[in-house]
């Protein structure tokens, strides 16, 4: 559906804090989007006190607030989510309809691939230090060795990557060696061998055993334009825009740019 | 204990308070001088030399010419150019005197009813303008008079609100009003359109090429040649119309003698009214109703100074689809200031719908959002906010607020103007 949605008008004076996304949620429309993209990192305890708190007293919907105290006992945790969505009306029926099914998708996957799931949103939002903690959980329950190898070698080659946005080489590529030999998938092995050019003290010539010299040179190939591209695009490119500023809005800008890098980072190794 | 509602008619050469007595339901002009004879306050200030003391009005213009004090007038003209006058070396701006001014007139308006609290204050004036406006209002704050106190309104909407305030036989029919001052000579004209809902009032102001100096009525032959000036205005603009009332107001119809030609021609089976404080008593109607809890004018008010057309947005809020009114017909422009926040839904239009009241026709003013930054979808929320620089002028802000931490704003504003 198409169109304009009105927002309450009313701010509030302390602001939803989400800990597994390091940030925090100030209306009921963020409150929205967030259970509607995050479903896999929302647990029971998500309804808590400080969330009937934020709805009732900040939002100011006491209706909703008394509903789901009311309805705590007896409903299904994926139920009262769909009713807080339903009450906000960020979301229109068709969208509700989605995010039921894929509720009841959720709930049929098996604990180990929701683990998964919880670890790659964190990944998507940013939050590397929580998604390698969580895959590392995974890689560590006892039932891992019965589990699809391609499953598996995913969750290793997450993992490794989940590190590698941390800086942290040695162990990144020893989890994409893992998910190499797991699965002997090219796309890993790319990987990997972008790690030891960013980090060479980390290669192992067994893990890229059998890679034939082309293939090695289109690698090789990409990877120097990858490197040439990200001199004028993403941060860098965040960066260039302040250049042809005037010295104190140059200073200034590039100066906030850094503060938020850094806030950035440190949400990303869970800070 | 009785509240007090004011109504204070700014003009450049003469001001005028009133004050609403709920009790009664009347206005009433604070009326000055040794015999209380006049409601007319000459609009100057004067300072006394090497002295911190501010004199307005006729003492203003006594303490000048004794030379004790350094006078300045034409302050409403001053407020909107945004001046400034150097008195003892001082430098003041347009609204510091304003400030004097403005806290003289209130000062006797305590004194007279010996209450310092102001409940309400509507400040009517000739031609509104934003500066002007602005300037107004906080000169009022710095008379200790909050803003949400504080109103403002043109002579046209006073005229309509002191129209209808008049027993209704009076606005059965079209009522019209002559206005003779040094500034010019002004023709109103209110008439109220039946048959809709709300009711509609219409007013109209023609400032008359035909306006003359006060100074001609000074002498027998001026006062014969203005007679038949005005008669012959007369003439062209009531010619035809069912008119049910006349007003007279300005320094120039103080005395009417003078027009026996002009007042056979109006009164002909007519009501004929001359006073002083047409506008500052309607003024103060409005500052008395603003604290009622339903207003005793319930009409949709057409004139110079209120827009002309409701502007609209169709929303989504709560799952249902609705018209949002922005900004509604009969509003003056000043107050007709309005914000909402919005979330555009799989869209990068904001169209605001625009309807005339005169008529069925519509305009759309679209705002395109392409230019915001790109993000998920519902993840952008927008402020939008109308303003008006006149009745005439309608001005379309759109402030990216972003979506919280989750896509923080950019905070980039588009812009859009639209002649109303």
């Amino acid at each position: 559906m198409s169109g304009i949605l009105l927002c309450r008008s009313h701010a509030v004076s302390e602001p939803y804090y989400v800990e597994e996304l390091g940030l925090s949620l100030y209306s009921e429309e963020e409150l929205s989007y967030y259970i509607y993209h995050n479903a896999t990192l929302i647990e029971e305890d998500f309804l808590d006190e400080r969330l009937y708190r934020f709805i009732g007293t900040e939002l100011g919907m006491t209706d909703l607030e008394r509903k789901l105290r009311k309805w705590q006992e007896q409903a299904e945790l994926s139920e009262l989510l769909l009713v807080i969505l339903q009450d906000i009306h960020y979301y229109d029926s068709d969208e509700l309809f989605h995010f039921r099914e894929k509720l009841s998708a959720l709930a049929k996957k098996s604990p180990a691939a929701r683990m998964k799931e919880k670890g790659d949103t964190l990944f998507a939002a940013g939050r590397y230090a929580a998604a390698a903690a969580i895959y590392d959980r995974l890689l560590a329950s006892p039932g891992i060795g019965r589990a699809d190898k391609l499953f598996v070698g995913a969750v290793w080659y997450n993992n490794g990557m989940a590190l590698a946005r941390q800086y942290l080489w040695q162990q990144a590529a020893s989890c994409l060696a893992q998910a190499c030999a797991l699965t002997g998938s090219e796309e890993y092995k790319k990987k990997y061998y972008w790690i030891t050019r960013m980090a060479p003290e980390t290669a192992d010539a067994d893990v890229l055993r059998g890679i034939s010299p082309d293939t090695a040179a289109r690698w090789e190939k990409e990877w120097k334009t990858a490197r040439e591209n990200a001199r004028f695009s993403g941060k860098a490119q965040q960066a260039i825009t302040w250049l042809d500023k005037d010295n104190i809005r140059r200073a200034a800008g590039l100066t906030e740019l850094v503060e938020e890098w850094k806030k950035e980072y440190r949400r990303s190794i869970g800070g | 204990m009785q509240k007090l509602l004011l109504g204070m008619d700014l003009c450049d050469d003469y001001s005028q308070v009133c004050c609403m007595n709920p009790l009664t339901g009347q206005t009433e002009p604070l009326l000055l001088g040794a015999g209380e004879e006049t409601c007319l306050i000459p609009t100057v200030i004067c300072r006394g030399r090497g002295e911190n003391a501010w004199i307005i009005g006729e003492d203003a213009y006594a303490q000048a010419l004794m030379g004790s004090g350094v006078m300045v007038d034409k302050l409403i003209s001053l407020a909107k150019k945004g001046g400034s006058a150097t008195i003892g070396g001082v430098k003041y701006s347009a609204e510091d005197l304003m400030v004097h001014f403005i806290g003289g007139l209130l000062d006797l308006v305590r004194e007279k009813y010996g209450r310092a609290q102001i409940d309400s204050l509507v400040f009517t004036v000739q031609q509104m303008d934003g500066a002007l406006a602005d300037l107004l209002v906080r000169a009022a704050e710095r008379c200790q008079i909050p803003r949400d106190q504080v109103r403002i309104m043109e002579h046209s909407e006073s005229f309509l609100v002191y129209a209808l305030s008049q027993p209704k036989d009076v606005w059965i029919n079209t009522v019209c009003m002559f206005d003779l001052t040094e500034d010019g000579l002004h023709y109103y004209e209110a008439r109220v359109i039946r048959g809709r809902k709300p009711q509609m009032i219409e007013g109209r102001h023609e400032r008359l090429e035909e306006g003359f100096s006060l100074k001609v009525l000074e002498t027998p032959s001026g006062q014969h040649m203005a007679d038949a000036i005005l008669t012959s205005c007369a003439e062209r603009l009531l010619d035809k119309k069912i008119i049910s009332a006349v007003f007279l107001t300005g320094k120039g119809f103080t005395q009417i003698q003078w027009a026996g030609n002009f007042i056979r021609r109006i009164a002909y089976k007519r009501k004929v009214f001359a006073g002083q404080h047409v506008f500052a008593s309607g003024a103060a109607y409005l500052a008395g109703d603003g604290l009622r809890e339903e207003t005793a004018y319930p009409f949709l008010f057409l004139c110079e100074g209120t827009i002309g057309v409701n502007v609209s947005l169709q929303v989504r809020y709560e799952g249902r689809s609705e018209k949002l009114l922005l900004a509604e017909a009969g509003t003056n422009w000043y107050e007709a200031r309005n914000s909402v926040e919005i979330i555009p839904d799989h869209t990068r239009v904001l169209d605001l719908v625009i309807s005339q009241v005169n008529s069925p026709r519509t305009d759309h003013l679209k705002v395109d959002l392409s230019e915001l930054p790109e993000r998920p979808n519902k993840t952008t929320r927008l402020e939008v906010i109308l303003s008006f620089e006149s009745e005439e002028s309608l001005t379309v802000r759109v402030i990216d607020k972003g979506f919280g931490e989750l896509f923080p704003a950019s905070g980039k504003i588009l812009r859009k103007e639209y002649h109303l």
